[in-house]
């Protein structure tokens, strides 16, 4: 048997908010999303989805795979859980966390919950839009002794200690059988939404239970944000009316030949 | 004896520019159909008779040639413009039919502020239409989600219906005059008046006709003027359907008419919204004169206080979340990629009903689809468009596709939940169509839902194409079997 | 102040980590007093690059600040070893004052710069992958770490194959680029402007809704998780201008933004901001290129 705890994070789709709702955070230091749908992140999801994928293709090898899902989020994680166990997720747990972008602090209570799984391999995305610090599942496998790997695209069962792995890393694409326990971050993947559970599944998963857990809020260590701040890329724009195609042609390409790179 | 695809493309050719007869085969393939096979667009997959040529017509002239011509040898046309279909209306449903494309007659030709009039011709696209008029001040009052893409012919054809409805109407409430050309190439003009009683009023032959009767070439409709900045936004949280329509009821029966008036039930709410919790949410915009608006919020919150376990929701979340409902290409783009790789598909399908039965029709019909359709993945609605005497309710779904040749998917699953929907609707007394249009695919049900008054459509239809070349398939069946109707 | 910095021979090369470094620490007015360079013993095969932060450990742990290049292993040994001395870690840093024990970095996707105090020494971090143009090293390394196995989680691995990806090489020196955007609709679209990219001689590249859509391969990926380029000229179609995309671009001496909104992010942020439709310019572009190709 083979355990897999998947860990992923809600997100918003910030390239939805204007301009001066970033303006607003920068000198007010807030941003209010409440009227944004959240979403899984988007290798958070590539992660649950492989998982899936994983648990299908044990049937293949003769093995068995257990998953299990855990958030460190607001209420808006919840939904997500019992999809989660629609589709045959065994255990799901939300660990109560408002926005904290710390991922020391995320990893820790993070690592406090999986601690008592004891899982063969942790899954997650390698990227939050928020924080965007790429460093929670580093620290867990850190505070686990386990192997990291990031820049995940693949994995597949082998045996019950091993796993066939695909990952890229600075240019490379790597393909090896990897011993367990592991930990997997999960990079850009094409094509892996998570599937979607029928409602007769859900009514099936009704009676799954979510454990939630208040974690202790433990000292702030490591970098605190002191304030935010927008970056002025602006440029001094020359502003063309395209409507007439040929003619905003006919402009690019002086402006080409200007720059020299292209030849009459 | 039919004529040959090619002669079609030869005649074609002789009366338009080379150059407006395209028969590319990619743009053929596309063109066989609308977003009512949306699973086969995704898919790449085409099971309708590819046409042979589509035409960009560029004048009225253009468009009286090209009826001519398809009058006189019996060649199928399929009148479009946006391309934002989602009842099956732009299929070819002929071998060998033409698609008349009025993209290219795309100019505003008059604003005319003292009459609070716009004219333009068919293929105006209504987003930049609307863009022009607010710099002015002005506004159509016209915003169906598909105004990134929908054409003013297109809107008119297909009596279409926008998110302000509740104050300025659908577009039978905006039209004035119109411009269009009937089988065998005959131009009629209606003139453009406020009101008048000189017999029936024969706009509502051209309203709604989706193709099937003539070609639109011009509209001129109402404008008003765009006063945004008194726009209220409320949002509020409701323990079920019952009290949201009793809400929204009240609000109609007292005289209030906001500009937005919508009721989500759970399952929509919950794709919606990260703060449903559970409940239904009601969303209301008042709209207008400031001391209206004002008037048109108060109202409503008195309204919602003698509700119990009414919630209120930040109206700046509201605001916010409504302003970025639009569907534009690019989120189609994005859904076709995510339906290809999950086999997960949604779908909607709008009806109407007065207030004593539209409650029951919404009950049957979620009871039905749960119980009925397999592989479903969600079920839920809502109502946006409220009248004195009832409403409508927006019906959404999603599948899996399991198991299924994309060819198949519309018969085991789209059409089935069709089926449900409008056999309930007809049921209770409803409709089974509010704004998208019969197209081909409630066709189907078109006897039902007129009843005895289908003799009249009927004598339209054989009056004005005694030839049967408009857009057949549409409005009534031509492939039609009535043992399965829903079947096709 | 005691600032090393690793350049790492193994997984991102000694040369990019070097300019990554090199042009970060002058950016930032910082000059290094140790470099270490990590590289491999012999042919060994080490699996992680959290196996270097255990030699490091030792060799960094009276430093103030060390700075990692900003490669996928860069930023795990940042990550480790800011774990393992308990001291401060922080990735993808663009700004950074030891003096004043200041760091920052974009969050959001890059829609907001954050502003760190650091605490904790040593603090680790890994300098965005942005930085990089070619400029004398400040300094020579001296000190050496080689990894010849293992490290202590005994993780092993087998039957490794690695292929080198034919990656953004090209985009990456490219002087001139053709970005594509998520605007162009379809895969069609999408195609006519690499093709026209390709007539005029440019290195086509795509944002990241393009790739994942499937519409373009996913090596011409521009952007944060894809290739920085410094073009002389770069054209975007029907691209936005999403900060992850845009600080693909930034470098570009010229920038000719094609979009039908005049409003998009990246029109302001253009030298030449073309409001209409992408693929028809685009088109139009090409039939002009290809007649003076005729000519």
């Amino acid at each position: 048997m083979i355990t897999i705890i998947n860990c992923f994070k809600m997100e918003k789709d910030y390239d939805k908010v204007s301009e001066q709702e970033w303006q607003q955070a920068a000198d007010e230091g807030k941003l209010d999303l409440g009227y944004l749908k959240s979403k899984i992140n988007v290798t958070d999801e590539s992660g649950l989805e492989l998982s899936l994928r994983f648990q299908d293709a044990c049937a293949g090898t003769g093995q068995e795979a257990q998953l299990e899902a855990v958030s460190a989020g607001e209420e808006n994680v919840t939904s997500t859980l019992q999809t989660l166990a629609a589709l045959g997720y065994d255990r799901t747990c939300r660990i109560c966390n408002k926005e904290e972008l710390d991922p020391g602090y995320v990893s820790q209570i993070l690592a406090g919950y999986i601690e008592e799984t004891d899982p063969d391999i942790i899954v997650c995305g390698d990227s939050s839009a928020a924080g965007s610090s790429k460093a929670v599942p580093i620290l867990m496998a850190e505070r686990f002794g386990m192997r990291c790997i990031s820049g995940v695209t693949d994995f597949t069962p082998v045996d019950d200690e091993h796993i066939k792995v695909v990952y890229r890393r600075d240019g490379r694409l790597y393909e090896e059988t990897a011993s367990l326990p592991l930990v997997l971050m999960i990079g850009n993947v094409g094509r892996t939404y998570l599937r979607v559970p029928t409602l007769k599944q859900r009514l099936a998963s009704a009676g799954h239970e979510i454990k939630v857990i208040e974690p202790d809020r433990d000292n702030h260590k490591g970098a605190v944000i002191t304030g935010f701040r927008i970056e002025n890329n602006n440029r001094q724009t020359e502003y063309i009316d395209g409507s007439d195609a040929d003619a905003a042609a006919r402009i690019i390409y002086d402006r080409l030949l200007r720059e020299g790179v292209i030849d009459r | 004896m039919a004529i040959s695809r090619e002669k079609i493309v030869e005649e074609l050719k002789n009366i338009l520019r080379d150059e407006q007869v395209v028969t590319d085969e990619q743009v053929l393939k596309e063109s066989s159909r609308d977003r009512y096979r949306k699973y086969e667009q995704c898919m790449d997959v085409y099971t309708q008779p590819i046409p042979a040529a589509v035409v960009f017509a560029e004048s009225t002239e253009d468009i009286t040639k090209i009826l001519a011509f398809a009058d006189e040898n019996g060649v199928n046309v399929v009148p479009r413009t946006g391309q934002s279909a989602i009842e099956g209306g732009l299929e070819t449903a002929k071998e060998n039919s033409v698609v008349i494309d009025g993209t290219r007659m795309n100019k505003v030709l008059e604003i005319n502020e003292t009459n609070m009039q716009v004219t333009c011709q068919c293929g105006v696209p209504l987003e930049s239409l609307e863009d022009q008029l607010r710099e002015m001040g002005l506004t159509t009052g016209h915003s169906p989600q598909s105004k990134p893409l929908a054409q003013m012919g297109g809107l008119v054809a297909t009596r279409s219906i926008g998110q302000f409805s509740t104050l300025y109407g659908g577009i039978e409430d905006m039209i004035v005059g119109l411009e269009v050309v009937f089988p065998g190439g005959k131009v009629c003009r209606i003139k453009n008046v406020p009101r008048r009683s000189v017999g029936p009023d024969i706009r509502h032959i051209v309203l709604g006709n989706e193709g099937a009767l003539c070609f639109i070439t011009e509209v001129t409709v109402k404008i008003f003027k765009y006063q945004p900045e008194n726009n209220i936004y409320m949002g509020y949280k409701v323990d079920n359907m019952t009290d949201g329509f009793k809400v929204l009821r009240q609000v109609m029966v007292d005289g209030y008419k906001p500009s937005v008036a919508r009721l989500y039930d759970l399952q929509d709410a919950e794709m919606h919204f990260d703060w449903a919790d559970g409940k239904c949410v009601l969303v209301f915009m008042a709209e207008g004169p400031a001391a209206v608006a004002k008037a048109t919020a108060e109202g409503i919150e008195a309204i919602i206080a003698g509700i119990d376990n009414a919630e209120v929701v930040d109206p700046a979340i509201i605001e916010k979340w409504f302003n970025r409902l639009n569907w534009g290409p690019e989120q189609i783009a994005e859904e076709r990629e995510e339906i290809i790789a999950t086999k997960n598909i949604g779908i909607t399908t709008e009806i109407s009903g007065c207030w004593d039965c539209i409650n029951d029709i919404y009950d049957e019909v979620i009871e039905r689809i749960t119980n009925e359709v397999p592989d479903l993945t969600m079920i839920g609605g809502h109502t946006s468009h409220s009248y004195i005497n009832g409403t409508n309710v927006y019906f959404t779904y999603y599948y899996n596709v399991v198991d299924c040749e994309p060819e198949e998917e519309i018969n085991k699953y789209h059409n089935l939940i069709n089926k449900i929907i409008c056999e309930s609707a007809v049921k209770y007394g409803g409709s089974i169509a509010h704004h998208h249009g019969l197209g081909k695919a409630r066709a189907h049900m078109v006897w039902e839902e007129y009843g005895s008054s289908f003799y009249m459509l009927d004598t339209l239809k054989k009056a004005f194409d005694p030839n049967g070349i408009m857009n057949m398939g549409t409005l009534i069946p031509i492939k039609h079997d009535p043992e399965n109707p829903w079947r096709f | 102040m005691r600032i090393y910095a690793v350049i790492d021979e193994i997984w991102a090369g000694k040369t990019w980590s070097e300019e990554n470094i090199t042009a970060f620490a002058n950016a930032n007015g910082i000059s290094l007093s140790h470099l270490i360079i990590v590289r491999v013993e012999g042919d060994a095969e080490v699996s992680d690059p959290g196996d270097a932060a255990g030699e490091l450990e030792s060799l960094c742990s009276d430093a103030d600040m060390v700075i990692f290049p900003g490669s996928d292993a860069g930023r795990q040994m940042a990550v480790t070893l800011g774990a393992r001395t308990e001291g401060t870690f922080m990735t993808d840093v663009i700004e950074a004052d030891p003096e004043a024990a200041t760091a920052s970095k974009k969050v959001f996707a890059g829609n907001l710069i954050a502003d760190y105090r650091l605490s904790e020494k040593p603090w680790c971090i890994s300098a965005d992958r942005s930085f990089g143009e070619t400029s004398e090293l400040a300094g020579q390394t001296d000190i050496e770490i080689r990894l010849d196995k293992e490290s202590n989680h005994g993780s092993r691995f087998h039957d490794r194959i690695v292929t080198e990806e034919t990656s953004a090489e090209g985009l990456k020196n490219a002087k001139f680029i053709v970005a594509a955007g998520q605007g162009l609709g379809r895969a069609a679209a999408v195609q006519k402007v690499i093709d026209v990219a390709e007539a005029a001689g440019a290195q086509a590249g795509a944002s990241r809704p393009v790739v994942m859509n499937g519409w373009a391969p996913m090596n011409s990926l521009i952007g944060v998780s894809g290739a920085i380029t410094s073009a002389d000229v770069c054209i975007t179609a029907g691209a936005s201008g999403a900060p992850a995309f845009f600080a693909g671009i930034n470098r570009s001496t010229t920038i000719i933004a094609i979009n039908s909104d005049e409003n998009a992010p990246v029109m302001a942020r253009s030298d030449l901001a073309v409001t209409g439709d992408a693929e028809e310019i685009m088109t139009a572009l090409g039939r002009l290129i290809e007649g003076e190709q005729d000519e």
